[in-house]
Formats: C-alpha cells, sequence, structure tokens
C-alpha cells in the first residue's frame, strides 16, 4: 500500500466499522452481535490511528497530494492530505472516541447509531483532506445528514424538530454551494482546487463578479456549518436537544472541521483571502455576542451550546487571518475545545440527567444526585471543574494558552478587546453554571422554582464506569495538553509549516497572568450582576428575543449578499 | 399577528431579492463550456475504464469515491427514515394501526396484479443493474425498480391476497432485507477499499496473460450489482416498515 492509498485509510476503516455494525444489526440479538459492533468501533476509531502513525513520515516530509485510484488530475478526485489534514483528523478521532466510550455507558445505544456515529466520523476524515469542490459537497451532505440522525437519536421531544431545522438550513445552504460550484465549474472546467486555480488565473480579468459570487455562495454555505455570525440559529438547539455524546462530538469536531476545509479551499480563490478577513471578523463579533446570549441562558446545555458558538468566533477570528500562525493558533484552540467543550457537555449532561434538571436557576446541590447516581468520588464534578476552568483560561489548563495566543495575534487592534470583553462573559457564565453545585437554598416561594428535595429525583439513573472513564481521560488531556502546550504547539506549527512565534514562555509571562487576574474580578462583579434581580430580567430579556425560521432564512441570505457585495466591489 | 405576517412577507420578498441578485450573475454568466473534461471523456472513457455508458465511466470510474459518498448518504438517510418509522410504529402501538389504515386499499385486484406484476419488474431491476455500463441505468436506478418489485411482493402476500411467498419464510421480510444491504454495503466498501482496485487489475492482467479473459468493465458491473442489492433492499426495507411489516 502507497502514502496515497494509506491517506484513504483513515477514511475507510470507519466505514468499515459501520459496515461491521450493521451486520451486527441484521443478526439476531446476542453476543455474536454485540461483539461484532463493538469491533466495529474499535476498527473505525481505534485503528485509524495507526494509519495516522504511519502516515506521520510521509507528512512531515510535505504531505501527499494525489488523484483517488490514480484517475487522470483534469477528471478524478484530487485530495491533499497534509499537515493540517493530519491535525484535523486527529482532532476528529480524539472528540469521537472519547464520545463514543461515553455513550457506551449513557446512550444511545444500538448498532443503528454505532453505524451512523462511524459514518459521521469518516466524512470528517474525508473532509479534512479533500482537494475537490464536488468531493467537498460529498463530504459536506455525509456530514450533515449523519449529524440530523444522531441529533433525532435522543428521541427527546423537541429534537425532532431541532434536527428538522438543521437538515431545511443546512441543506437549503447546500443549493447555494452547488450553485458556487457550477459557477466556477463553468469557468474552469475543473473541479479540483488546483485546476480552478490555474484556470481562473488564465482567464482575463480572474473570474469576474461570476467568480467572486460562486466564491460567496461557496463561503456562506459552509459557514452556516460553522455557525458564524449571522448563521448560527440553527446550533443552540440542535446540540442541546442531542444526546450528550453527540453534543460533544458536534460542539467540539463538527463545527470545526468545515471551517478548516474552507481554509484549504480559500487559499486557491483569487478572492479568497477577503472573505477570510471578513468572515474572520465576523468571527469576532461572534465570539463576544454568543457568549452574552450565553450568559442569559438556563437551560444548562444550552449555555453551553451558545458557548461553542462564542468559541468558534475565537477559532474563526485566528483562521481569518489567513496566516500559517494564525492557522496554527486557530487550530490549538480547535483541539483544546474539542476536549474541553466535549468534557463540559459530557459532565454537565450527565449531572443534569443524574438531578432530573437542566435549569440552572434551580438546580442546586448537584454534588448530591451525583452521589446518589453512584459518583461518590464526585468524578463528574471534578471533571466538571477542569473543563470550567479550561474555558474560562485559568492557567494552567490548556484554554489558557491556546485563548492567550489567539489574543496575541490581535494585540494593539479592537479585536483583542473584542475578544477580552468574551473572555470576562465566559468567566462569569461559567460563575453562573457552577451554581448548580452550590448547597441548596431555602424553598422558594415561586410556582416554577422546585425544592431541593424534589431535584434529587432520577433515583433509577446510573454514572457508568465507560462514561467516568471517557470524561477522566478528556480531564486528564484537558490539563496535559495545558502543561505541554509548548511541546504540542510546536509539533502543529511543523505540520502546518510554520515556527511558533509565542513561546509558552510569554504566555505564562507576568502581564498575560495580570490579565487573566483582571478577568476573574470583572467576570466575577458581572456574574453578581447577572444572578441579581435587574440582571435576571436582563437575561430574559435576552432569552426572549424573537427567533425564527424565517429569520434564520433572511440571515443566511444577508450575509451571502453581503458577502458577495464586499468580493465584488472590492476585489 | 397580521404585523408578523406582514414582516415575514417582507422578509421572504427581501431574502428572494438578495438570493437572486447574488445568484443570477453566475446562472446568466455567458463564459464559454468548458470542454476539458468533455474530450477527455470521449477520448479515454471507454479505454481507461471499458464503460461504453460513458455515465457510469464517471460516476463508477473516475469519480467512484463520490458515488461512495452518495450510497452512504443513502444509507444514513435510509437509517434516519427506518428509526423514525420504528419510533413512531412503537408509539402507536406495534405498527397495528397502520397496517389497519392499509387494509381498505387491499381488493382483490390490487392483490393479483402486484402479484403477477412482481417477477416482472424484479427481472426489469435486475436488467436496469446489471446492464448500467452499457446502456442507461446502473446500480442507484435497478435497486429502485427492484425495490418495487418487493413492494409488490409484499402488497400481494397480505393477509387475505395470494401469499405467493410463505411470511414465516420472511424471505423479503424486513430482518433479510437489512441482511442484504448489511452485505451489500460491505461489498461496496470491499470493491473501494484503497489497494483493492490496483491488487484487482494486478490479478486481471495476470488472469489475462494465462488466457483467462476478464474484461476491464467487470469492476464497474460489480459495483452496480453491489450498489443495485444495497439500494433496492434499503428502500424495500423501508417500504416494508411503512406498510406495517414490522410485526412479524
Amino acid at each position: 500500500m502507497n502514502d496515497a492509498e494509506l491517506a484513504l485509510v483513515p477514511i475507510f476503516l470507519p466505514l468499515v466499522g459501520a459496515a461491521m455494525a450493521l451486520v451486527a444489526k441484521s443478526l439476531s440479538e446476542g453476543r455474536a452481535s454485540r461483539i461484532l459492533e463493538t469491533s466495529g468501533a474499535v476498527v473505525g476509531l481505534a485503528l485509524p490511528w495507526a494509519a495516522l502513525a504511519g502516515l506521520l513520515p510521509a507528512v512531515m516530509a510535505g504531505g501527499v497530494s494525489f488523484t483517488v485510484s490514480g484517475w487522470a488530475p483534469a477528471i478524478g478526485i484530487a485530495e491533499r492530505f497534509d499537515g493540517l489534514a493530519w491535525l484535523v483528523d486527529a482532532l476528529g478521532f480524539a472528540g469521537a472516541g472519547a464520545a463514543y466510550l461515553y455513550s457506551r455507558g449513557n446512550g444511545p445505544k444500538g448498532p443503528v447509531f454505532t453505524a451512523i456515529f462511524l459514518v459521521q466520523t469518516s466524512a470528517l476524515a474525508a473532509t479534512a483532506s479533500t482537494a475537490d469542490l464536488f468531493n467537498l459537497f460529498v463530504c459536506l451532505e455525509v456530514l450533515g445528514l449523519s449529524s440530523y440522525v444522531l441529533v433525532a437519536s435522543s428521541q427527546k421531544p423537541g429534537a425532532f424538530l431541532a434536527a428538522f431545522s438543521y437538515l431545511t438550513v443546512s441543506s437549503a445552504a447546500m443549493v447555494f454551494f452547488l450553485i458556487g460550484l457550477f459557477g466556477l465549474y463553468r469557468l474552469t472546467g475543473s473541479l479540483s482546487y488546483e485546476g480552478i486555480e490555474a484556470g481562473l488565473s488564465a482567464l482575463a480579468d480572474g473570474g469576474g463578479a461570476t467568480a467572486s459570487l460562486s466564491s460567496a455562495c461557496i463561503v456562506a454555505a459552509i459557514a452556516i456549518r460553522v455557525a458564524v455570525m449571522p448563521v448560527y440559529g440553527w446550533l443552540p438547539d440542535a446540540h442541546a436537544m442531542a444526546p450528550h455524546a453527540v453534543s460533544a462530538v458536534l460542539s467540539g469536531v463538527l463545527i470545526k472541521t468545515p471551517l478548516f476545509a474552507l481554509g484549504r479551499l480559500l487559499g486557491f480563490l483569487p478572492t479568497g483571502h477577503q472573505a477570510m478577513a471578513l468572515v474572520g471578523t465576523a468571527g469576532v463579533v461572534t465570539a463576544l455576542v454568543a457568549v452574552i446570549v450565553a450568559l442569559s441562558q438556563k437551560d444548562a446545555k444550552r449555555l453551553l451550546a451558545y458557548h461553542s458558538i462564542s468559541q468558534v468566533g475565537y477559532i474563526v477570528a485566528a483562521w481569518g487571518l489567513g496566516t500559517a500562525e494564525g492557522l496554527n493558533a486557530a487550530y490549538m484552540h480547535a483541539l483544546f475545545h474539542a476536549l474541553f467543550k466535549g468534557l463540559l457537555f459530557l459532565s454537565v449532561g450527565t449531572v443534569t440527567d443524574a438531578a432530573g434538571n437542566r435549569n440552572v436557576y434551580t438546580l442546586r446541590n448537584a454534588t448530591a444526585a451525583l452521589r446518589l447516581s453512584g459518583d461518590r468520588r464526585l468524578t463528574v464534578a471534578a471533571a466538571y471543574a477542569v473543563g470550567a476552568l479550561s474555558i474560562c483560561a485559568i492557567p494552567p489548563f490548556n484554554g489558557f494558552a491556546s485563548k492567550n495566543a489567539i489574543a496575541y495575534l490581535f494585540k494593539g487592534g479592537w479585536e483583542y478587546w473584542a475578544l477580552f470583553a468574551a473572555g470576562v462573559c465566559t468567566i462569569a457564565s461559567f460563575m453562573k453554571l457552577s451554581m448548580i453545585y452550590l448547597p441548596p437554598r431555602r424553598p422558594v416561594a415561586g410556582p416554577d422554582e422546585a425544592t431541593a428535595e424534589t431535584q434529587i429525583a432520577v433515583a433509577a439513573y446510573r454514572i457508568s464506569l465507560s462514561m467516568k472513564t471517557a470524561m477522566l481521560a478528556l480531564a486528564l488531556l484537558c490539563i496535559a495538553t495545558g502543561l505541554f502546550y509548548g511541546k504540542l504547539n510546536g509539533f502543529a506549527a511543523t505540520l502546518l509549516g510554520t515556527a511558533p512565534k509565542v513561546g509558552a514562555g510569554t504566555l505564562y509571562g507576568s502581564s498575560e497572568l495580570a490579565k487573566t487576574g483582571i478577568s476573574l474580578v470583572l467576570g466575577a462583579a458581572l456574574f453578581l450582576f447577572a444572578v441579581s434581580k435587574p440582571g435576571k430580567a436582563a437575561a430574559a430579556l435576552v432569552r426572549s428575543r424573537p427567533r425564527s425560521y424565517a429569520g434564520l432564512v433572511l440571515a443566511f441570505v444577508s450575509g451571502l449578499a453581503a458577502l458577495g457585495a464586499r468580493l465584488v466591489l472590492f476585489p | 399577528m397580521t404585523g408578523r405576517r406582514t414582516m415575514n412577507a417582507l422578509g421572504g420578498a427581501i431574502a428572494a431579492v438578495l438570493s437572486l441578485a447574488a445568484v443570477a450573475p453566475i446562472v446568466l454568466a455567458d463564459a464559454p463550456w468548458p470542454r476539458a473534461a468533455r474530450d477527455l471523456l470521449a477520448t479515454a472513457g471507454l479505454e481507461d475504464t471499458g464503460a461504453s455508458n460513458l455515465v457510469s465511466a464517471i460516476y463508477l470510474g473516475y469519480r467512484a469515491f463520490d458515488t461512495l459518498g452518495e450510497t452512504i448518504v443513502l444509507l444514513a438517510a435510509l437509517a434516519g427514515s427506518v428509526s423514525l418509522i420504528v419510533a413512531e410504529g412503537s408509539s402507536r402501538g406495534a405498527g397495528k394501526n397502520l397496517a389497519d389504515k392499509a387494509k381498505p386499499l387491499h381488493t382483490e385486484i390490487v392483490n393479483v396484479i402486484a402479484g403477477k406484476l412482481a417477477p416482472i419488474v424484479l427481472l426489469f431491476g435486475a436488467y436496469v443493474m446489471l446492464y448500467g455500463h452499457s446502456s442507461p441505468g446502473g446500480g442507484f436506478q435497478g435497486g429502485v425498480v427492484l425495490a418495487s418489485g418487493i413492494i409488490f411482493i409484499a402488497i400481494g402476500r397480505r393477509s387475505g391476497g395470494l401469499g405467493r411467498i410463505d411470511p414465516s419464510l420472511t424471505a423479503f421480510g424486513h430482518a433479510s432485507l437489512a441482511r442484504i444491504e448489511a452485505a451489500a454495503f460491505s461489498g461496496i466498501l470491499l470493491l473501494s477499499f484503497p489497494g483493492v482496485g490496483r491488487a484487482v487489475e494486478a490479478f486481471r492482467v495476470a488472469a489475462w496473460n494465462r488466457g483467462l479473459g476478464i474484461p476491464a468493465v467487470s469492476t464497474i458491473i460489480a459495483l452496480n450489482v453491489a450498489i443495485g442489492l444495497k439500494v433496492g433492499a434499503g428502500v424495500a426495507l423501508m417500504c416494508v416498515l411503512m406498510l406495517g411489516g414490522n410485526d412479524e
């Protein structure tokens, strides 16, 4: 097997695992079926690491470019397995592996879930390495369709609607992707990124308005998957309603892979840099606005979902710089966010399930609920603490290093202060979420405020070993990646063809630590406001803002038009 | 309420205008149509893949990897639909109501005609699937025709019908359909797994040298058959469940 074939193996192994799970489903239920399903999961989620290890030398040497099955580049499917693809694959398999382990304890279970979960993982790997516009479309379709099914698999009321709204929005967006694809193919006669670049540069005006608008259509369609402002509206429902394990993958991995795939494409388009810059600016705004909305939420998982949008805003902001350093910082935060947000979704999901209450304002004394559900050593609470400290950028947890590395890129600009404000809001929001661990309050006389006794109600709920193992592994990774940030960042920088500009020494310098201290004080003040009466009223006001499907469509089209106008008028 | 309606209408109008403004220049552009891929296909398509139907040469030859993705889209969509149907059936009480609802449609005429048509439709499906490399058709189309044949059998053998297939054998029941689908999917993966194509080609050349002629197009035929069985079993499974066949 040569490198070109080996580069496809991380895509095919999860599919083989999915096929094994489907065969397991068609057998009659029993030992053989369960063993086959588990081996399918091992083949799909563990074996790809061996392929990635085998690919490392080739990636270090600059990566592999090839067409699938060696057909002529003019008509075959171009693939590029380089450092970025390797890193995004590593991110995907780490996030998916931990989430799958958790799902063994808490569900959803069954071979169909395993099969679709593995299909999704395969699509993640395929998206990471594609260098062909139509293949990117297919990858995004598989990615989308498997996630609609996974969101709906929670069987909760509202999950079907969330999945349906996710489906309609992103399918509608994919129509625009196809129109953009048509435009570029019409101009260049090529579907591979390199062919499109060569074709456009051969044209007198570089493709003119047609090329710019086609690029805008493609960027807007992918921006929906990344949930950047203003097209993030589908995400909170989908991520909050999905089963916890699926939420962890959706938030941790699924919204970032299309972003890196888009970056690969935009490197080849003449207006790519401008499009990246505009999306990056939208990312900064997203980081701040989404966290303010997060601060006002009362449903714990919905709160986390809005934080995902905000954190992806950080990633998009750094990515939008279009430089290798920016990409490096964006990837590191994407990886760390996958770890800590996965951990947060799993731990908060477990706690709220154990207590039978997802309302941040009424759930108290969550430790008691955990103990009753068989978590005597409070592993889940400790895991939550690690995740919360990481997302709040408290040293030495991993979020501190990656967030500061991004902030460092914007030193001296307005973006720096916007991201600083977002950091303050993040701290306040997680102080609010952490209140669920406070001792019970006296019963409050209010119609919807449950008392502490009734909250600890879900007696049948059990926290299993595999759930704890998944959370412990993620927590340890959050700490380890924070402690060894310098080495890890150096490795990622090498794979991305750059050198780390900001050493760990600078990140842990006195000014950064002082900034963290100030953030903490400001965050605490904001938290006190948020839980006060006027703060709660303001939160209710934010929550009750009109949100509609029609609004989502309008937001998408306006974003598309703004991007198109920017690219056409100021090329 | 009317205020909201006006707002929605206004928003819809703005959305339509903006999206038209973004899309129209792309669709109306008068650039010359690209020819490179067409010319390459016309000159090398048959020789490269062995398929005289160049559509097959594209989707099972040059761009088979995309086709694999589309097959998986179908797989995921069917799995999602089936789980929704099963969830709906169980919430209504084991799908009994669905079957009862369908009963008035089952007249003697439907039963007889469905039973008579089934073998013809199945044969036609097999033809479309097997000859996709040289005439219009292929695995996806043939698979859907096969599925219609299976649905005819399912309709024809319902209680009160002629019962050509003993339900206890469940030859076309949902369990065996799921088995066929899983096996066919494994087959597609086996054929397209990285490195397998090269190994098959090496084997074919070696066989050719020993006087055993295996045509180059046989990979495409095998893929068409596997895709046809997978699509046929998947679509038929979904329809059988929708007919209330999961209470067997």
